[in-house]
């Protein structure tokens, strides 16, 4: 019985390591996979302070001018975004930072978006944001995707 | 400690089955229902790392950090390895004590959360959520009650298999 146990213990510790391994190998190759050692020191109250909206209201928000910004890396913000979208890569943030701020305020809301609805950057990016000040986020969630789906105009200029 | 383990030994002994053979059908069917839901559970996360994250630390445990993303990326995986052991039948037992312990771990997060709720003065009957369970928002005393079901599916699973006398070849790598 005893040895039963310990052959229970050694299985089930196998099966962690298994799924530790596949767990991140597969997140690492994922474009939404998130990296867990890098995360934005977000306070309690961060997420519930992003907003998350859909395409229509994406729309009518990007009409009245707010500062946008494309959270994916700088070679998809170059083959195409969304027009008068500002490129701050969530994975090379610091970077990008010095150069984009300039454009921001903390007074007006900011549209941020990454790739698709299941990318986790522009959630990332948004809470990072906050944690300088910047309170009114708006997290698009369809991303570029939804925005190119719904046959929207894309700029193709880099930054 | 080695007399507690007797005692411990012989409550089992007490409750051994003598012949386990009209069972393997019920462990058969067991397996694959557990299996069945735990491999829905895991797709419904797996994929979703960000969104999972934030839906176990409304439980309150682990708040934003290595911790919180690990334990998003790793237990959607954990569960769908060890539904395809049940499948397979490898590692038969660790996947069944796997899944008793992590059925006892969601039904202690979802009472602790439920507690909160209705601390703040909603009745238990009308506690509403979704617990990142992968099957959507519920009433607590319905996911309860699932994850008890789950728990004792798993627990009598692993009961059984430790009782069932030696480690078949297929189970014993």
């Amino acid at each position: 019985m005893k040895d039963h146990f310990k052959k229970v213990i050694r299985q089930a510790v196998v099966i962690l390591f298994i799924s530790l391994f596949l767990g991140m190998g597969v997140n690492s190759f994922f474009r939404n996979g998130i990296d867990p050692f890098r995360y934005p020191a977000a306070s309690a109250t961060t997420a519930t302070e992003i907003r998350k909206i859909g395409l229509e209201q994406a729309q009518q928000v990007i009409a009245g001018g707010i500062p946008i910004l494309d959270a994916r890396s700088q070679e998809d913000f170059s083959e195409g975004h969304i027009p008068g979208a500002i490129s701050l890569p969530y994975y090379d943030m610091g970077s990008y930072l010095d150069r984009v701020l300039p454009f921001l305020s903390t007074n007006q809301p900011i549209l941020i978006y990454c790739s698709e609805a299941s990318c986790a950057d522009a959630e990332f990016l948004a809470r990072s944001i906050f944690q300088l000040g910047y309170a009114k986020l708006l997290v698009f969630k369809g991303g570029f995707k939804a925005w190119v789906a719904a046959g929207l105009t894309i700029e193709r200029e880099a930054l | 400690m080695k007399g507690l383990w007797t005692k411990v030994e012989s409550v089992f002994k007490q409750w051994r089955p003598k012949n386990f053979g009209c069972c393997n059908q019920g462990l058969l069917l067991l397996r694959f229902l557990l299996a069945a839901v735990f491999i829905y559970a895991a797709i419904q996360k797996i994929g979703k790392p960000l969104a999972f994250s934030d839906e176990i630390r409304m439980y309150g445990v682990v708040d934003y950090g290595p911790l919180l993303y690990l334990t998003a990326i790793i237990l959607p995986w954990l569960e769908l390895v060890c539904s395809l052991c049940l499948l397979t039948g490898m590692y038969l037992h660790g996947s069944a004590l796997i899944l008793t312990v992590l059925n006892a771990i969601f039904i202690m997060a979802i009472t602790k959360r439920t507690a909160e709720i209705m601390h703040a003065g909603t009745p238990l009957l009308q506690v509403y959520f979704d617990c990142g369970c992968g099957f959507g928002a519920a009433y607590a005393w319905k996911k309860l009650l699932e994850n008890a079901v789950l728990f004792l599916m798993a627990g009598g699973l692993l009961f059984c298999l430790l009782h069932r006398g030696s480690f078949s070849s297929t189970d014993n790598r």
